[in-house]
């Protein structure tokens, strides 16, 4: 990775760690207050590496499941890229509790409802994150509607995003969880080279309140 | 702006705006149709006060994401029917009161960007949702019989066994055989037995609690899932069974006739973890129930072994 190496000096990268470790913090705080549950964010981990870096690095995570749900949306503003929200199989089921659905008084099959539910919680978790990353450099962002992939759809997806591509990626993953309902998930968010220049100037912006 | 205030009048899609304080800025001629309140009449007002709902907390941390992170917010039909309580204006509201929506909000933003309020747009989705449950009720349904078909009662059955571990409570099953089936289709023709099925289907249906299912398991076995019971009940409720078919005098045409039916009771224990295992038990106690002359209640031992119901004894 020495040419990733090249594209943000080891002070920025530390200034962009605690950009999203502050933004992640808030994020965590935010999203126990909307959705009246106590979250936890993970410390972010993040990294510059080639676009077709990025699917082992994923599937690194969520290798011993083969069974899983994953939503992607794509957001945009100065700061743009697409998020990827992965859970393990039966996760979704946890939550149905806090979406005040239950199988037994619905028509619907558990299956269905984990769907929906994946979806509308991680539109709230992925507004959380991006939004704080977002307002911390100063940027409005917008998203795109989600989209959920099922299982066997889930590495096609991740390969037709993140394959072919030459240029760099800016990679965040944290893993959140529900103490509550004993639910995590991963998200991660990618974001591309067109980002970094606008990245730079708001982390030199930012490095300015402290010098 | 006059060309986005027709296509804000006549889009077929409910729109709202609502400020910080969820009280109504916006309030289209669509809403204005289904609601049965006009704009003049609702702008100023927080939206609370006309619809309660809201303050409940699925409808919150819809506004206070959007609020909060500036996001697109989904709220999805399945999961909450609705969000504003409107009335069906189709048919089908002889069923379904309620029209069922799909809706989305988005933050709305002042010059600097700033989060000023937000609009809800609501997409009426009842039509789909009828579809949607009739094509549910077509693939759980035995077409004949009305009872629960056999991939349904598979799955439940398997949904039960995973709930019975987990929160180690009792779980029955009962299998049942009409006896000398062949000759009601013989004698009667298979109208007959048709009806003969539909009526042996109804009977269990009303006799058994709200929460048991009953299904249809091959061509005329019917399978019982028994939730939260105990296999000592199950024998009761299983010979209440055998004895209202045995009571009851069957009619088609000017034809009047009796049928019997033999049953086999099997509960779920820590050997019996597998759907196959707990049907297999049952299996067997049916079999048993067949070859001791038929028209009686089995069930299956812990021990492997299977015995005639104290109950069924008494009966006889």
């Amino acid at each position: 990775m020495g040419d990733c190496e090249e594209l943000l000096t080891p002070l920025q990268k530390d200034v962009l760690q605690e950009i999203m470790n502050i933004s992640f913090g808030q994020a965590a705080a935010d999203l126990s207050e909307v959705v009246n549950l106590y979250v936890t964010l993970t410390v972010p981990y993040i990294d510059l590496l080639r676009f077709d870096g990025i699917l082992p690095l994923i599937t690194k995570d969520i290798a011993g499941a083969n069974d899983m749900g994953m939503v992607k949306q794509f957001f945009s503003g100065k700061f743009t890229g697409s998020s990827v929200l992965i859970f393990p199989h039966g996760e979704g089921k946890k939550l149905l509790r806090l979406f005040d659905a239950t199988a037994g008084a619905s028509d619907y099959d558990v299956d269905v409802l984990e769907k929906e539910i994946l979806i509308e919680i991680s539109n709230i978790i992925m507004g959380a994150c991006i939004s704080k990353i977002a307002e911390l450099v100063k940027d409005v962002v917008s998203y795109s509607p989600p989209r959920y992939y099922a299982q066997d759809q889930i590495h096609n997806a991740l390969s037709e995003a993140f394959a072919d591509k030459e240029s760099f990626a800016i990679f965040f993953k944290t893993v959140f969880h529900f103490k509550e309902f004993d639910a995590s998930g991963f998200l991660f968010l990618i974001s591309d080279e067109s980002t970094l220049e606008w990245l730079k100037t708001a982390i030199e912006d930012y490095l300015r309140q402290y010098t | 702006m006059l060309d986005n205030a027709q296509i804000f009048a006549t889009i077929d899609l409910g729109l709202i705006a609502l400020d910080r304080q969820l009280v109504v800025r916006g309030w289209n001629r669509w809403m204005e149709i289904h609601s049965g309140i006009s704009a003049k009449d609702i702008l100023g007002q927080p939206i609370l006060e006309r619809y309660q709902n809201l303050g409940e907390s699925k409808y919150r941390r819809l506004f206070k994401s959007v609020l909060t992170f500036g996001s697109y917010a989904y709220f999805s039909q399945k999961l909450h029917q609705y969000l504003i309580p409107l009335k069906n204006p189709h048919s089908s509201n002889v069923h379904l009161p309620l029209m069922q929506q799909s809706c989305s909000a988005a933050p709305l933003r002042d010059g600097d960007g700033e989060i000023t309020g937000l609009f809800i747009t609501i997409h009426d989705v009842t039509e789909y949702a009828v579809y949607e449950k009739k094509l549910l009720e077509m693939a759980r349904i035995d077409a004949l019989t009305k009872a629960y078909n056999r991939s349904f009662l598979d799955k439940r059955l398997t949904e039960e066994l995973e709930r019975a571990r987990r929160f180690a409570n009792p779980l029955s099953i009962i299998l049942i055989d009409i006896d000398f089936f062949k000759n009601v289709n013989d004698t009667h023709g298979h109208l007959c037995g048709d009806h003969t099925l539909r009526s042996i289907a109804s009977i269990l249906q009303r006799t058994v609690r709200t929460v048991d299912l009953v299904g249809r398991y091959g061509g005329e076995e019917f399978c019982c899932i028994l939730p939260e019971t105990p296999s000592a009940n199950a024998c009761i409720l299983a010979e209440r069974l055998r004895h209202e078919i045995e009571t009851e005098v069957f009619t088609f045409g000017d034809r009047q006739f009796h049928i019997t039916i033999s049953l086999g009771v099997a509960e779920y224990d820590e050997e019996t973890t597998t759907l196959e295992a707990l049907i297999g038990r049952a299996d067997s106690a049916l079999y048993q129930a067949k070859s001791a002359g038929r028209n009686r209640v089995i069930c299956a031992g812990r021990d492997g072994s299977n015995h005639a119901t104290i109950v069924a004894e008494n009966c006889r």
